[in-house]
């Protein structure tokens, strides 16, 4: 038991005395200084409760219900020809029930989380993704000026297959170290970029440098 | 024995005779709240008849989804503060002789065991925690009157009183920490007399 249960059960009107609070009181000083310092209120209510569950039935109001009606009806019912239930205090009791109803589905909600949450919170995220991505993508053609592809954009269009895997397949990087290292490392540079960006030409459109590095011999 | 939610189901389905249950289930608690809070037993009465009376006339808007306790003590609880209001535009000052005018009604029957000054004792006391708790602000004294007269959990009172769970416990807390302090000065100062 914690404190916060513990002061649950100092408050509570019935059960004030069980073991386990006792228990927890034992061991906890804050929550025995707790009860001894609220002491003269809580015991004022235990003394009335404890007193009314005592009362045998009929319940101690049963006996004042009756003698009400029969003594003094006229002060207890409202003015002859008032009705008793205004068409106000329906509408409360229907507007409870509607907040009611919804904070019951609100927590329910919370308590119970639903299954397909994880999914719909990935979906969510891939959406997020695409969205951005294609942002990106409309953000960069947007920001460039319209103009025809530069020639050495157009050279690219021939250098779609990745020179390192090329490289590779004719027999390593000692073949490429036989011709010009300026000449290998545009290459590589052009290569790679035709691979890993969908629109090379896009892409020479914003980045300056990318173009006078393409049009180096 | 059955649940509310099956009784109110019934209600609905016609067996409206199964609403005195529900009236005998709840009347006692929501009277002494009300009493603690006005002092005056008809007032008290006036206010639980209409508890009743609204919950069975909006029983279509019912959902097994909450607690009636729970329906029902928000229509009442709303139904003492409009009353509350009225009372404040017809101000009159709490004191034990409020209690006075219902006093030959209030005072329950004696059981076996109860002795005259016992009885006297005991409405006494219960005024003086009446007084006591007019004292204090109406949401801390509606929320322990909901803790304590209504025998609700924190969570039902939250939902009643439209507030978070812990504003619930801390209203109860602070109210019953003034609620001893007061006590406390009263014994002080009786001490003082005698």
């Amino acid at each position: 038991m914690n404190c916060d249960e513990a002061f649950e059960l100092i408050t509570h009107p019935t059960d004030h005395n069980c073991e386990e609070l006792q228990w927890h009181l034992q061991l906890c000083p804050r929550c025995r200084q707790m009860k001894e310092t609220l002491a003269p209120a809580l015991d004022t209510f235990q003394q009335i409760l404890d007193d009314t569950l005592d009362v045998d039935e009929p319940s101690e109001f049963t006996t004042d219900f009756h003698q009400i009606q029969s003594q003094d009806a006229a002060s207890v019912f409202p003015q002859a020809g008032a009705p008793f239930l205004s068409a106000e205090t329906v509408r409360m009791a229907e507007q409870a029930a509607t907040r009611l109803r919804a904070e019951a589905g609100i927590s329910q909600t919370a308590k119970q989380p639903l299954k397909s949450k994880p999914y719909q919170k990935r979906l969510m995220h891939a959406a997020l993704i695409l969205m951005a991505g294609f942002l990106m993508g409309w953000g960069i053609s947007l920001g460039g000026p319209e103009q025809h592809l530069p020639s050495g954009a157009n050279g690219l269009q021939g250098q779609q297959s990745c020179l390192w895997i090329a490289q590779r397949e004719n027999g390593g990087l000692q073949q490429t170290k036989t011709n010009s290292e300026e000449v290998s490392a545009n290459n590589v540079v052009l290569s790679c970029v035709a691979c890993h960006l969908q629109s090379t030409a896009e892409y020479t459109l914003n980045f300056p440098w990318f173009t006078s590095f393409n049009s180096t011999p | 024995m059955l649940d509310d939610a099956t009784i109110m189901k019934r209600i609905c389905a016609g067996e409206y005779l199964l609403y005195d249950e529900l009236v005998l289930r709840y009347r006692d608690r929501l009277l002494r709240f009300a009493w603690s809070k006005y002092g005056k037993l008809p007032a008290a009465e006036d206010l639980v008849q209409e508890a009743f009376l609204s919950a069975f006339a909006a029983r279509e808007s019912y959902n097994p989804a909450f607690a009636f306790s729970t329906w029902l003590w928000t229509i009442f609880l709303n139904q003492c503060r409009r009353h509350y209001k009225r009372e404040l535009r017809q101000p009159r000052e709490m004191s034990r002789s409020s209690f006075a005018a219902a006093e030959a009604a209030v005072i329950p029957e004696p059981s076996s065991s109860e002795t005259p000054l016992h009885i006297a004792l005991k409405t006494e006391q219960f005024e003086l925690l009446a007084l006591y708790l007019s004292e204090l602000s109406e949401v801390q004294a509606d929320a322990l009157r909901l803790r304590f007269f209504g025998g609700l959990k924190f969570t039902e009172i939250a939902l009643t009183m439209d507030c978070s769970l812990s504003a619930a416990k801390i209203r109860v807390k602070n109210g019953l920490l003034q609620l001893a302090h007061r006590f406390s000065e009263a014994q002080t100062s009786e001490g003082d007399v005698l």
